[in-house]
């Protein structure tokens, strides 16, 4: 079995390994054009905690992969919220409007029975709304709540648990939506836009999968750590 | 902490069924044995409530010819792993419909071993994108009854509802049910209700 990902390595070689470090690279604003150099120092480079890097592509490689919460400073979990609510930005602003495009495409397409194409658009909408206030909940709730931690103020009645128990499946209905037009979309549609929108369905529901797992094994353990850390502060002052 | 397979025996003979569980319980923290069944009605009486990683049963409790699956008797989910506990000849067209087999001659580590490697391995037959290997091809297709099931969930009623309509057992409908989500792999309420439309059984 591999080892987990390392700062010395190249990061060439990491992204050559495994195509989802793009996709985090990217939403970390981290630039390409790596020649030679190490994890560590491209994240010194472009500013960012290699630390909270690798252990976001840690997570998305390995399952075995457990971060060490004591080893995280404060700014290192603000980089985390960010990329979090950058990645949230990212899948409402240009995944989901791209499979709205493909779907649209599809159902205004010569061959398209308009109730069907009804229903679709329908189910799709439907499903962008459950998202929409999803993450909605997280941006506007969860992650105040953790910067308001990192700056040493708890907001009474709420913790990290609350979140964690409530942390909703998203995926589900995704994979309903690629069985449903891989297994029973009826003939006459444009076959070249429906497997382009089956390949996105199937990036998202991966990088979906992943959001999540950041959230439940990274996030929430290092706010917990924080929110314990804190508690035994108040008490000893 | 690591993860515990939880696992489900079913065995008639209660030497045999005690010796297994002991023995999987000496292997500290790998097994959970959460549910013991003396027969097959005995299990299916408690299919819906449990949701095993594991089923452990003995080959000899079903028809030796194949002629019905074994995961259409067991109707567990996809991820469930069906394991023989094996200790008189099995058709070689029985054995083939579980993941694995052990023997009552294996040592608890070989047994042990042999469950870690099935937990780990993808489903006998489970990917239901690709035409099944053997069995019938057809088998996916939902029956009359299970149709008459979607079409109420499409419409939106409760499952004691559902089991008013048709004269059937809650249970009965959550089986049902079970088998529609198997056989088309579309889990939500809404999912299901684009697939009643776009087969045109029921309009808007």
């Amino acid at each position: 079995m591999r080892e987990f990902y390392s700062g010395n390595e190249k990061m060439s070689t990491l992204v050559n390994g495994s195509y989802k470090i793009i996709k985090i690279l990217s939403r970390l604003g981290i630039k390409p054009g790596f020649g030679e150099s190490s994890v560590n120092e491209v994240c010194f480079t472009n500013s960012v905690s290699a630390k909270i890097f690798l252990a976001i592509c840690n997570i998305a490689d390995f399952d075995q992969y457990k971060p060490e919460m004591d080893s995280f400073s404060k700014s290192e979990t603000a980089d985390l919220v960010r990329y979090l609510r950058l990645s949230h930005n990212e899948f409402m602003n240009k995944d989901i409007p791209s499979i709205e495009l493909c779907i649209s495409n599809i159902t205004s397409s010569k061959g398209a029975n308009p109730k069907h194409s009804e229903i679709l658009k329908h189910f799709f909408e439907e499903y962008r709304d459950e998202l929409e206030s999803h993450f909605s909940y997280e941006d506007k709730t969860v992650f105040p709540y953790v910067t308001g931690i990192l700056s040493g103020k708890r907001e009474a009645g709420y913790s990290i648990e609350k979140f964690e128990e409530n942390h909703s499946n998203i995926e589900a209905k995704l994979s309903d939506l690629k069985n449903i037009l891989l297994k029973y979309l009826p003939a006459g549609y444009p076959y070249e836009v429906v497997y382009d929108l089956l390949s996105r369905l199937y990036l998202l529901e991966e990088e979906f999968e992943n959001h999540a797992r950041v959230e439940d094994f990274l996030l929430v353990p290092l706010v917990s750590h924080l929110e314990n850390s804190l508690k035994s502060f108040n008490h000893g002052s | 902490m690591a993860v515990k397979f939880r696992i489900a025996i079913i065995e008639p003979s209660q030497i045999l069924r005690t010796g297994l569980e002991a023995s999987l319980s000496s292997i500290a923290g790998k097994f959970q044995i959460l549910w013991s069944f003396s027969s097959l009605s005995h299990y299916t009486s408690f299919a819906d409530e449990i949701d095993p990683d594991i089923i452990i049963v003995n080959p000899s409790l079903f028809d030796q010819s194949g002629a019905e699956t074994v995961k259409s008797i067991l109707s567990n989910t996809d991820e469930t792993r069906i394991i023989a506990f094996s200790y008189t000849h099995t058709s070689d067209i029985l054995s083939r419909q579980f993941d694995s087999v052990i023997s009552i001659y294996d040592t608890p580590a070989e047994i042990a071993s042999k469950i870690e490697k099935t937990a780990g391995s993808e489903p006998s037959e489970s990917d239901s994108r690709y035409p099944k290997q053997n069995g019938h091809p057809d088998s996916y297709d939902l029956s009359d009854r299970e149709l008459e099931v979607l079409v109420s969930v499409a419409k939106g009623c409760t499952n004691k509802e559902i089991a008013g309509i048709h004269n059937i057992s809650v249970h009965t409908v959550i089986s049902h049910r079970k088998n529609i989500v198997r056989k088309t792999g579309i889990k939500s309420v809404s999912g299901l209700t684009v697939y009643a439309l776009l087969n045109g059984l029921i309009d808007q």
